[in-house]
């Protein structure tokens, strides 16, 4: 039977240490995919470029599912043959050699296999999509800046999937962003997320201050601040045919408004048709 | 103790003379047995073979170490996570920390896998023969097949994320294991080319 020094995790750094091993690379840092992040398919490299140069790699929690989003800890680890520099491969098989011979064990020549070609055939994280900026689009409210106490108000956005062209990872891509959620902060202590974007009272075929799936009733008076962001999911292409989706999702401010609201009596005094052609009951 | 004696007392200078006599006796007695012993401190020689002579065997004792460990992983994902010290003598160092992680990730948010993941497709990346310090011994590349499987949470909706690649690449790495026969699994990470799960 074999004898084999077992050492611990520290003892190892430690040893690797000593003979100068440990150098930083483009792997430090990362915290081993869990099994939970890889059995969800939430553990990916997001493509390397050459034999050992640049390595993106990631593991995300998605988007609204709730739960626990936070990084997974960072651990220090030790070094992979894999993960090391061919130079630093090279002195690694070098100090077994030497250490072998020493013991006067036989020495047998490692084996190794140059790395696959990388490219980036795997997904990409929402960091290397950063450059791509999604377009919210226009967003809107009715009654324009004032809303009445106790009947609906409207809020819309008129964010709609589109495409963004740009580079990843050196190549021409285009990434394609699809609203998932929108969010409505009423300002009031009130907000909503919805799967649609809403849409002018018109434009839905609805009367003035009917209720839609996207507006909202003030129940006392003052100035409140809407907020309305728009959650994107992202898709990339490389070849402008085959999209690839990218966990998570993009949470984008859409619009902001800062509106009065009055109660009925307030407002119709304040207001005629003729001065103001779209307000209540005109 | 209570001596019953005969002809000479306890305290007589006489019997006291003949005891310490008997036990000198004795005690060269019993050393004259005793063989030496090897020195406990001194190393027996380092082995001069290899754990495994041809690539080839080391590809495949560290297939069977990887199936071992992904069919326990198998059953403690099934049980939501629990009673994951099965684990324990399957997995060492980052393979076992992230293991420990992701089966504490599945009891604290109750998922748990419906069928079962298969891995395929395995190529050695290296092996070192003449390892120093037994770490990191036999290097794979495997796929990871999610076909037939899914996670799901207490609601039984899947919690997987959507579009995600079916045929994974990792590497894994192996240390001897402490009974210094065998392979245990020492990492698993991602690889970034998945060409190997396409062929």
């Amino acid at each position: 039977m074999q004898r084999v020094k077992i050492i611990t995790i520290l003892g190892s750094v430690s040893a690797l240490a000593i003979l100068g091993m440990v150098a930083p690379s483009a792997w430090a840092g990362f915290p081993p995919c869990t099994n939970s992040e890889i059995e969800r398919g939430e553990c990916f490299t997001s493509g390397s470029i050459g034999g050992d140069s640049i390595e993106l790699r990631g593991s995300q929690s998605t988007g609204g599912s709730g739960g626990s989003s936070a990084p997974a800890p960072r651990r220090e680890r030790p070094k992979f043959i894999s993960q090391m520099t061919d130079q630093e491969r090279a002195e690694y098989f070098a100090e077994d050699k030497a250490l072998a011979e020493s013991e006067g064990r036989v020495w047998r020549e490692p084996f190794w296999t140059a790395p696959p070609p990388g490219g980036p055939t795997a997904p990409v994280t929402l960091a290397d999509i950063a450059s791509f900026r999604p377009v919210v689009g226009t967003a809107g409210m009715e009654p324009n800046g004032w809303m009445v106490t106790g009947l609906d108000t409207n809020f819309f956005s008129a964010a709609a999937t589109h495409v963004v062209a740009g580079e990843l990872l050196g190549a021409p891509a285009a990434v394609r962003f699809t609203p998932r959620s929108f969010v409505f902060d009423y300002g009031d202590g009130v907000s909503a997320r919805t799967a649609v974007g809403g849409g002018s009272w018109a434009s839905l075929g609805l009367a003035e201050f009917d209720p839609t799936p996207t507006s909202h009733v003030y129940t006392t008076s003052g100035t409140f601040t809407i907020d309305i962001s728009v959650s994107f999911g992202a898709e990339y292409t490389l070849d402008g045919q085959t999209y690839t989706a990218i966990a998570g999702t993009l949470s984008v401010p859409a619009a902001r408004f800062t509106a009065s609201a009055g109660d009925a009596t307030t407002v119709l005094v304040a207001r005629d048709c003729r001065a103001n052609p779209r307000g209540p009951g005109c | 103790m209570r001596v019953v004696t005969y002809g000479f007392g306890m305290r007589s200078p006489v019997w006291r003379v003949g005891a310490a006599l008997a036990v000198l006796i004795a005690a060269l007695a019993v050393s004259g047995c005793v063989e030496d012993e090897p020195d406990p401190t001194q190393s027996p020689d380092p082995s001069p073979t290899p754990l495994f002579e041809s690539d080839e065997e080391a590809l495949a004792a560290a297939e069977e170490a990887y199936g071992r460990y992904q069919a326990v992983e198998a059953e403690i994902l099934a049980d939501g996570g629990e009673n994951s010290e099965r684990i324990d003598g399957l997995a060492v160092r980052d393979a076992l920390l992230a293991a420990e992680e992701g089966f504490a990730d599945y009891r604290a948010n109750g998922y748990r896998n419906i069928g079962s993941t298969n891995f395929e497709t395995v190529e050695l990346q290296h092996y070192s023969a003449s390892s120093k310090d037994g770490l990191d011994v036999v290097g794979l590349y495997i796929c990871l097949d999610f076909s037939s499987q899914d996670v799901v949470n207490p609601e039984n909706v899947s919690v997987v994320r959507p579009g995600r690649v079916v045929r994974q690449a990792f590497e894994v790495s192996f240390d001897i294991a402490q009974s210094g026969d065998d392979l245990v699994l020492a990492a698993r990470e991602p690889w970034g080319s998945n060409d190997i799960c396409n062929e």
